[in-house]
């Protein structure tokens, strides 16, 4: 996992830009998310299952007027994962996911962003931060 | 201190309260002095309210649309043929209620007026769930409402009731003219009415009559959600959630983000339900064998993380519906108190216990007509090209015949998902519910409609044998 998930995701961390950036950012996590789920063992709780729908709820709220839905960003997934890795795993979704709230209050700080942009970046924004506090066990 | 939480009536309780109405009036009516004239008056027009609302009912419960068909039917139903016999002569007796009838009318506080009003209110909560075109609103009139069974059960209490309310028409009529009506209007207004007696006992039938738990826990259409009892608001959102499963079936626009909502429930009841039972995650890996209808559980619960797993990369243009992500949250969390998943399950009293495993089993029943519904709505989905893959994550030799794919996949955008792709999603919600014995499967879906044994009579005489003749052997 170290060489399959560390470096991408900190690449796409470091250089996401725009709301195409912030979509990439999402999708890479919510595929993480689902793919950690989906190991036996990883997601006792669901709190990863409810992470991720709450990642494509992001997406979708995104894709409602901030992206295009045909050709938004980058589709990234960081490929599969083993349960002796969840928490190095947890931890690249948990940075991923801060990166795009980061993303999120620089995007809505940019003077051509009009008032109905904000309140959709806020949506995702709240949504993010609940996706955050299941994914690193603080929702419950 | 809070107003006591309102729990929605059923129709089984509103048909409760009318045959107690009923045989309070009867008893109000035997024992209560009609001294006044006026008082005599109330007692005949509220016995003829209640006549007038049983006959309105029967109406509701054959369909107006239907009456032809039952009457020229070769085979119709017995019970249905007398039922439709009695509305005629309840009419010819009691008639319409006129539309400005409400104008100054007076609220009688009457034990038959209450019965009156139980009945209406009964018809009233079966329109809820059709529209104006008498197409389903809920996908309880085509489970429940329209359904043999059910319909057998209504009206065999209708008749009932309205036999033994005429029972009483003699004595009303003697004591209407005790307290100074003439006899000439008392008998216009309380005619001979044995032949609806006759026809109301023939609809109620003999012996024990036919009841209906689904017809008897039918509440309206869109009940309010009770918060104020975590069971009952459990219970209440997962209706909701299973009315908007169905609506969803056959929406012009549904979104896949609802599909997902569901797939993700459908994983936590049934985890949560094998919670409940001992059976939590942590001790499923050990490899424990579990009792047979907690392998099922097992199975379809796994069957809704491979629909989850394999919805994961489609998407529409439809956000989530908002009431459903709602319902959701709250279902979840309330699960997480019934039966966590992880750590120590909560005491509770047996009669506690028994209460919520109620609950959590109608869930997992419940899930299980999600599961088709979600099903029908993807595979319409499918069909009209609403469901959309990034062509990036699809396999090589699935972009391989199609150049636009190829071309989406290169530039990485959105296609259309291709029947392959739902038809694999299909296979996995097939496992998501029980097995049903086909015979049980009718058009609907939903229904047992046993179509009657009809013997093909010309062919048997010219075979020269009697159609229900047994082979000499």
């Amino acid at each position: 996992m170290t060489t399959t998930w560390l470096a991408p995701a900190a690449v796409l961390a470091r250089y996401a830009s725009g709301w195409d950036g912030l979509w990439t950012l999402l999708y890479a996590a919510g595929q993480a998310t689902a793919n950690l789920a989906a190991v036996p063992g990883a997601d006792d709780d669901l709190s990863l299952a409810y992470a991720a729908l709450d990642i494509s709820f992001a997406l979708s709220e995104l894709e409602q007027g901030l992206v295009s839905f045909a050709d938004a960003g980058v589709a990234v997934d960081l490929g599969p994962v083993e349960l002796a890795d969840r928490a190095a795993a947890v931890g690249v979704v948990d940075d991923l996911l801060e990166a795009a709230q980061s993303l999120i209050w620089h995007l809505c700080h940019e003077p051509s962003v009009g008032g109905a942009e904000v309140l959709s970046a806020t949506r995702v924004a709240l949504t993010v931060g609940s996706a955050r506090a299941k994914v690193t066990g603080g929702a419950w | 201190m809070s107003a006591p939480e309102l729990w929605p009536a059923t129709y089984g309780d509103l048909s409760l309260r009318a045959a107690m109405g009923i045989q309070a009036g009867v008893s109000w009516m035997q024992n209560l002095p009609l001294e006044e004239p006026d008082l005599a008056q109330t007692a005949i027009d509220d016995f003829r309210d209640v006549l007038r609302a049983l006959k309105e009912h029967l109406w509701v419960l054959l369909e107006f649309r239907r009456v032809d068909g039952i009457l020229i039917s070769a085979t119709p139903d017995p019970r249905e043929l007398v039922a439709v016999r009695l509305g005629e002569v309840l009419h010819e007796f009691v008639g319409a209620k006129p539309p400005w009838a409400w104008v100054g009318a007076r609220i009688s506080p009457s034990p038959w007026a209450v019965a009156a009003r139980c009945v209406q209110a009964a018809g009233e909560l079966m329109a809820t769930h059709s529209d104006a075109d008498g197409l389903p609103r809920t996908p309880d009139l085509d489970a429940v409402l329209r359904h043999p069974d059910s319909r057998a059960a209504g009206l065999a209490q209708v008749g009932d009731m309205t036999a033994t309310l005429l029972g009483g028409v003699d004595h009303l009529a003697l004591r209407a003219a005790q307290a100074g009506i003439a006899w000439p209007q008392v008998r216009a207004q309380l005619p001979d009415l044995s032949e609806a007696r006759a026809l109301a006992r023939n609809v109620a039938g003999h012996g024990m009559a036919p009841t209906s738990a689904h017809l008897d826990d039918l509440t309206v259409a869109n009940p309010p959600i009770r918060t104020g009892e975590p069971a009952a608001q459990f219970s209440d959102r997962m209706m909701r959630l299973r009315r908007t499963a169905w609506r969803e079936a056959t929406a012009d626009h549904p979104s896949v983000e609802t599909l997902k909502v569901y797939a993700t429930l459908g994983i936590a009841v049934h985890a949560h339900a094998l919670a409940f039972h001992g059976a939590t995650p942590a001790t499923l890996r050990t490899g424990t064998p579990l009792a047979r209808p907690l392998v099922a559980l097992a199975g379809r619960g796994r069957a809704w993380q491979g629909v989850a797993r394999s919805l994961q990369n489609l998407r529409s243009t439809e956000p989530c519906e908002p009431e459903v992500a709602e319902d959701f949250a709250k279902v979840t969390g309330l699960l997480r108190t019934f039966a966590p998943l992880t750590g120590e399950q909560p005491e509770l009293s047996s009669r506690d216990r028994r209460h919520l495993g109620q609950a959590i089993g109608a869930a997992t029943a419940m899930t299980a007509d999600v599961g088709r519904w979600n099903q029908a709505t993807v595979t319409r989905m499918g069909r009209q090209r609403q469901l959309y893959v990034r062509a990036a994550s699809l396999a090589g030799d699935a972009v391989t015949n199609e150049d636009a794919v190829v071309a989406a996949k290169l530039a990485d955008r959105c296609v259309p998902a291709d029947a392959a792709v739902v038809g694999a999603v299909n296979d996995l919600y097939v496992a998501t519910a029980p097995k049903q014995t086909s015979a049980l499967i009718g058009e609907q879906g939903l229904i047992l409609r046993a179509a009657p044994l009809r013997i093909d009579n010309a062919r048997a005489a010219e075979s020269g044998r009697d159609p229900i003749a047994r082979t000499q052997s």
